[in-house]
C-alpha cells in the first residue's frame, strides 16, 4: 500500500473538487489516480474537476496519466474535467504530442462546474428518453396483445 | 655656460614633448606644445610634426566616436521597428465579451507563428477567453510546418478550456493544405469571420435579433 497522497479530494454536491498544488512525481500521480477512482466509487460522484492551475510542468507521464484516469472515470459513470492549465502546460503537452484525447477541459471552476453540469443534464434528458423510448415500447407490446 | 644653458633648455623642452605625448596617450587631444616661431630649431620642427600628430587623431577619434554613436542609434532604431514589426504581426483583437480575434496576415513563419501562440495562449489565460477565431485571410500562403503549427496552436488552446475556429481559408490555401496531407479533421473552420463569430455566439449561447420598425 502506498502512503497517501497530500491532495485533498473535496465533495461539492455531485461533483469531486481535486486542487494539485504540488508537482507530482510518478508514483504520487498515481497515487491520486487510484483515490479519485476510490472516492468517486465511494461517493456516485457524478464529475470530478482537476484543478492544473498550480502546475507549472507537466511531463508526459502525469498526461498520460491524466489522460488515463479520465477514461478510467468514464468508465465508472464520472465525466473528468480538467481546468485552469497553464499556456506553457498546454504547449508543452501539445509538442509531446499528448492532446489529452477524450479529456474536458475548461479555462476555470466556473467555467468547468458549468460544463459538468450541461453534460449531467444532457445525460439526464437522454436517459430519460430511453426510459420514454421503452415505455412506448412496453405500450406497443401490451396493445398487440 | 651658454651651452650649459641651451642644454637645460633642451632639455626642458624634451620634458615637455614627452608630457604632452603622454597626455595625449591618455586621450586628451585638446593639447598642444606652445612653439616659438621666432627661434625655429632643429627641435621646433619634431614639435609641429607632434602638434599636427595629436591634432589629426584628435579628429580622427571624434570622428570614429560619432560614427559609432550614429551606428548605435541605428541600431536601437531597428530594434524598435523590429519590435514594432512583431507587435503589430500578433494583434490580438476583442471583438465580443470573451471573444477573441486572431487576423494573421502576411507570411506565417516558425518563429512568429510560436510567438503568435503563446501571445495567444496567455491571453486567453489571463482574460479568460472562451473562444478564439483564427481568421488567417490575410495569409496568402501556407507550408507544412506552419500548418502543423497551426493545428498545434488550435489543440493548445482547446487544452486551455476555449474553444478555437480558423476562418477565411483561401482557396489556394485549401488546396495546399490538402496537398500536403495536413489533418485538419479536428479543427473548426469556416468561410468567413463573420461565421466565425456568429459560430461564437451559438458557443456562448448569445441570439443576435433583428430589430423591426414598426
Amino acid at each position: 500500500m502506498l502512503e497517501n497522497t497530500p491532495i485533498p479530494i473535496l465533495k461539492l454536491k455531485d461533483f469531486l473538487l481535486v486542487s494539485i498544488q504540488i508537482d507530482l512525481h510518478d508514483r504520487m500521480a498515481q497515487q491520486l489516480q487510484q483515490d479519485i477512482l476510490e472516492r468517486i466509487s465511494q461517493t456516485q460522484a457524478k464529475g470530478v474537476l482537476i484543478d492544473i492551475s498550480a502546475l507549472e510542468m507537466v511531463d508526459s507521464f502525469m498526461g498520460r496519466t491524466l489522460a488515463d484516469t479520465a477514461r478510467m472515470a468514464s468508465t465508472l459513470d464520472a465525466e473528468i474535467v480538467i481546468v485552469g492549465m497553464q499556456p506553457a502546460v498546454a504547449i508543452t503537452l501539445v509538442e509531446l504530442g499528448l492532446p489529452l484525447g477524450g479529456v474536458r477541459t475548461a479555462i476555470n471552476l466556473d467555467e468547468g462546474y458549468e460544463l459538468l453540469q450541461e453534460s449531467l443534464k444532457e445525460k439526464a434528458s437522454e436517459k430519460q428518453g430511453i426510459e420514454e423510448e421503452s415505455e412506448e415500447e412496453e405500450a406497443d407490446d401490451s396493445g398487440s396483445d | 655656460m651658454a651651452k650649459t644653458k641651451g642644454i637645460a633648455d633642451l632639455e626642458s623642452r624634451i620634458a615637455r614633448m614627452e608630457e604632452i605625448l603622454s597626455v595625449a596617450a591618455c586621450g586628451d587631444f585638446s593639447v598642444q606644445i606652445e612653439i616659438d616661431i621666432e627661434k625655429a630649431d632643429a627641435l621646433t620642427a619634431i614639435e609641429t610634426g607632434i602638434n599636427l600628430l595629436i591634432s589629426d587623431m584628435g579628429d580622427e577619434v571624434h570622428e570614429s566616436t560619432k560614427k559609432a554613436e550614429e551606428l548605435e542609434e541605428k541600431l536601437a532604431l531597428i530594434g524598435q521597428q523590429r519590435k514594432a514589426i512583431e507587435e503589430l504581426s500578433t494583434p490580438i483583437i476583442k471583438i465580443w465579451d470573451r471573444v477573441l480575434v486572431l487576423p494573421l496576415i502576411g507570411t506565417l513563419d516558425t518563429r512568429r507563428s510560436q510567438r503568435l501562440t503563446e501571445a495567444l495562449l496567455t491571453d486567453i489565460a489571463t482574460t479568460q477567453i472562451k473562444v478564439a477565431i483564427l481568421d488567417i485571410t490575410g495569409v496568402a500562403t501556407v507550408d507544412s510546418a506552419v500548418a502543423n503549427h497551426l493545428m498545434k496552436t488550435v489543440a493548445a488552446v482547446q487544452l486551455l478550456g476555449a474553444s478555437c475556429v480558423i476562418t477565411g481559408i483561401r482557396p489556394e490555401v485549401a488546396q495546399t493544405i490538402v496537398h500536403l496531407g495536413v489533418d485538419l479533421s479536428g479543427v473548426e473552420t469556416l468561410s468567413t469571420l463573420a461565421e466565425g463569430l456568429k459560430w461564437a455566439f451559438g458557443r456562448l449561447h448569445i441570439r443576435m435579433v433583428e430589430e423591426r420598425k414598426v
